[in-house]
C-alpha cells in the first residue's frame, strides 16, 4: 500500500467536514475489509490520498428497536446482526444474509454500512494496477462485454457497464423496506445504488450513512445465496423474499445487475396467493422473462438466469 | 522467544511495570522523525525507551520518555508526519507504538513486534492465517490498519498457548498440523469460539472455522480437537 493520510474523527460532523475539505480521492473507511483490498491491489486510477475512519465515532454501533423501527447503526459488524436474537426471530432474512456474507472473520470487522456501499467485484474492475481502465474508472469500455462475463449482469446494462452489485445483505434490506439515514437526509434503500465512478452508491462525497431504519416487521422472510463455496465466496446470485402480515410481497435478487434488482413481476405472481411449489416456480419464471445473456469469448452467463429462478423459488417457498 | 524479541523491538512495552502511564508520553526524538511532543501533564518517574521505526525505507530511531503516573491510556494522537501513536495490549502486555497509516496490523505485530505465529497466506482477507483476537473477536490482521487497534486488547496464538494450553494439547494430540502454516490461525479462531461457546457442536465448529484455509487438508481433525479442548477447559484445565 502507498501511504496516505488517515483521520479518526470522533463525530459525524467532523468526519463530513474532513471529507468536504478533501474532495479528491478521499474515502470513508468502516471495517476496511473492502477498501483495504482496493488499496492493496492499486485498483483505482488515482491512489486514495486519505481515509476517514468511522471507527471512533460513538453511537454508530447500536442495534435498537424504537418508534416502530428497528435501527441498525452503520458501523454494526455483520456478525452482530447475524447473531442478534431479535433480528434472527423477526427479520430472519437479514440475519441469514449477514450470516452468509464472506467469512466469520470478515463478518467480525465488516460492517453493514460497508457491505451495502462496497465497490463492485467485477474482475476487470478489480484487476490490479488499473490494468483495465473501464467505465467504472472513468474509461470508455466495459471489458466484460468482449471478455469473460460469466459472473456478470443478466439485467441489461446500465450505462453499458456489465458489473454487478456483490452485496449479500442488500436484497434482505430491500425486501424489509429499509430506510437509509445519512448526515444529510433519509431515503428508501433502493435509491442508494446506481452507476458511479468508482463506487456503487449515489451518496454525495461528504455524505455518511449513520444508520438504517427498518419498519417493524411481522411476517415471514427468507434469504438464499448461491456461491462456489459456502464461506468466503461472493454470491453468484442471491435473493430474498419478505411477505408482511398484511400480505405485501417483496422479492429482490442481487449479483444480477448493477444494483440490487427488485422482481416486481414475481411479486405480482405471489401476492394474495397461497404459496405452493408451482406458484414459487412461476414467480421465478416471471422474473426471468426480462433477463438477457452476455456471450463473451467462450463464456456465457446464461446459467445465472436458471440460478436466479431457483433462488426465487426457494425464497418464496421459505415464506410459506 | 518472542518475549526477548519484543523487548528489543518494542517502543513501549511497559506491562511489567507496576503502574500504567498517564497522558504524559513525550516523544522527543532524533532529527529523523519530526514527532509531535505530547505535553507531559504530570510529574513522576520517567523512563526512556528507544524504538526503531522501519516501515518502508531507512530506519528511524525514536526515543520515548514514558512518565508513569496513573492508569490512563496514552491518547490516540497523530504526529506531524501523519503517523499515529497508539497504545494497546498484546497477550496482556502493554505497548505504545508509532505506526504509519498504511501499516497493517499484521505488519506491526509480525514484523515489528515479533509475534511470528501470525502468518499470511493471501494478504487479502481470504484465508484466516493472519487471525488474531481483538477484544475477543477473531479478526484478520492483514485487513486491519495498525492504527485502528488503539485502546484494544489483542491476543495472538503465542498468548493463547499460555492461557489455554488444553487447546494446544488437543491440537497436538489430534495431529492438526501437517506443514503447520495455517495452525496459529486455526488456534486463534478456535479460541474465539471456545470463549463464546464452551460446548460447541460439530456444525458450530465447522461454521466457526470455515474462514480458515489449510492447504494440507487437515480439516476433519480440527473438529475432535476443538471438542476435546472444550471438554478439558470445562474440567478446569
Ligand atoms: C475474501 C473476501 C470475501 C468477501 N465475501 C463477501 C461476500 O460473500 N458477500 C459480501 O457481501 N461481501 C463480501 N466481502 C466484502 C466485504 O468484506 C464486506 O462487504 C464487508 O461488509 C464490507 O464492510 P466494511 O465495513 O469492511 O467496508 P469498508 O471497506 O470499510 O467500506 C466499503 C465501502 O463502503 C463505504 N462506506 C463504508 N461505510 C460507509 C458509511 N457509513 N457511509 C458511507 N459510505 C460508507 C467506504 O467508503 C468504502 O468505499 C468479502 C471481502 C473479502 C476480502
Ligand atoms: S493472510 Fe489475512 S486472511 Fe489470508
Ligand atoms: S497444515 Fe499445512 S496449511 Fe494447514
Amino acid at each position: 500500500m502507498k501511504n496516505f493520510k488517515q483521520y479518526y474523527p470522533t463525530t459525524v460532523d467532523e468526519a463530513a467536514k474532513i471529507l468536504k475539505e478533501n474532495p479528491n480521492d478521499t474515502y470513508i473507511c468502516a471495517g476496511g475489509t473492502d477498501i483495504i483490498g482496493v488499496m492493496k491491489d492499486f485498483i483505482l486510477p488515482t491512489y486514495p490520498t486519505a481515509l476517514v475512519s468511522l471507527d471512533r465515532i460513538p453511537g454508530l454501533k447500536e442495534i435498537k428497536e424504537e418508534g416502530g423501527f428497528l435501527t441498525i447503526g452503520a458501523m454494526v459488524p455483520l456478525e452482530d446482526i447475524a447473531t442478534n436474537d431479535l433480528i434472527k426471530s423477526k427479520y430472519a432474512c437479514l440475519a441469514e444474509a449477514a450470516a452468509r456474507t464472506a467469512s466469520p472473520h470478515l463478518r467480525e470487522s465488516g460492517t453493514i454500512g460497508g457491505n451495502l456501499c462496497q465497490m463492485t467485484r467485477c474482475w476487470y474492475f478489480r484487476h490490479n494496477n488499473d490494468q483495465f481502465h473501464c467505465l467504472r474508472k472513468g474509461g470508455d469500455t466495459c471489458y466484460a462485454l468482449t471478455g469473460d462475463a460469466r459472473f456478470h449482469s443478466i439485467f441489461g446494462l446500465t450505462k453499458m457497464c456489465a458489473a454487478v452489485n456483490p452485496s449479500d445483505t442488500a436484497p434482505a434490506m430491500v425486501v424489509l423496506d429499509a430506510k437509509v439515514v445519512t448526515n444529510k437526509r433519509e431515503f428508501g434503500i433502493e435509491e442508494l445504488w446506481g452507476f458511479a465512478v468508482p463506487g456503487s452508491t449515489k451518496l454525495e462525497h461528504d455524505e455518511i450513512i449513520t444508520c438504517f431504519k427498518i419498519p417493524a416487521f411481522s411476517g415471514k422472510s427468507c434469504f438464499y445465496k448461491a456461491a462456489i463455496r459456502k464461506t468466503i465466496d461472493f454470491p453468484i446470485v442471491n435473493g430474498a423474499c419478505a411477505i408482511t402480515a398484511s400480505g405485501d410481497v417483496k422479492i429482490c435478487v442481487n449479483a444480477v445487475a448493477l444494483s440490487p434488482h427488485r422482481c416486481k413481476e414475481a411479486e405480482a405472481v405471489v401476492k394474495g396467493q397461497t404459496i405452493t411449489e408451482s406458484l414459487a416456480e412461476k414467480a421465478g419464471d416471471e422474473a426471468a422473462k426480462k433477463a438477457t445473456v452476455i456471450e463473451g469469448t467462450g463464456t456465457t452467463n446464461e446459467y445465472k438466469i436458471q440460478m436466479m429462478k431457483g433462488i426465487i423459488k426457494k425464497v418464496v417457498l421459505g415464506c410459506k | 522467544m518472542t518475549e526477548k524479541k519484543n523487548k528489543k523491538k518494542s517502543l513501549g512495552e511497559i506491562s511489567r511495570r507496576e503502574f500504567l502511564i498517564d497522558a504524559g508520553i513525550v516523544l522527543g526524538s532524533t532529527a529523523a522523525v519530526g514527532t509531535a511532543a505530547l505535553a507531559s501533564s504530570c510529574g513522576g518517574k520517567t523512563e526512556t525507551v528507544t524504538s526503531t521505526v522501519t516501515k518502508d525505507g531507512p530506519s528511524k530511531t525514536v526515543t520515548t520518555t514514558v512518565t508513569d503516573v496513573v492508569e490512563k491510556l496514552v491518547p490516540l494522537s497523530c504526529t506531524e508526519d501523519g503517523q499515529w501513536v497508539i497504545d494497546f495490549k498484546v497477550n496482556g502486555k502493554r505497548f505504545v507504538e508509532i505506526v504509519e497509516p498504511n501499516e497493517t496490523l499484521h505488519h506491526l505485530l509480525h514484523e515489528k513486534l515479533g509475534f511470528k505465529s501470525i502468518k499470511t497466506f493471501c494478504s487479502r482477507g481470504g484465508c484466516g492465517s493472519c487471525s488474531v483476537l481483538i477484544d475477543g473477536r477473531p479478526i484478520l490482521s492483514c485487513m486491519t490498519f495498525a492504527s485502528s487497534v488503539h485502546g484494544k486488547e489483542i491476543w495472538t496464538a503465542e498468548g493463547i498457548a499460555t492461557e489455554m494450553p488444553a487447546l494446544i494439547d488437543a491440537y497436538v494430540d489430534n495431529e492438526c498440523m501437517q506443514c503447520g502454516y495455517c495452525t496459529p490461525g486455526f488456534i486463534v479462531t478456535a479460541a474465539a469460539l471456545l470463549k463464546r461457546n464452551s460446548d460447541p457442536t460439530t456444525d458450530e465448529i465447522r461454521e466457526a472455522l470455515a474462514g480458515n484455509l489449510c492447504r494440507c487438508g487437515t480439516y476433519p481433525v480440527h473438529i475432535p480437537a476443538v471438542k476435546e479442548a472444550a471438554k478439558a477447559l470445562k474440567g478446569g484445565r
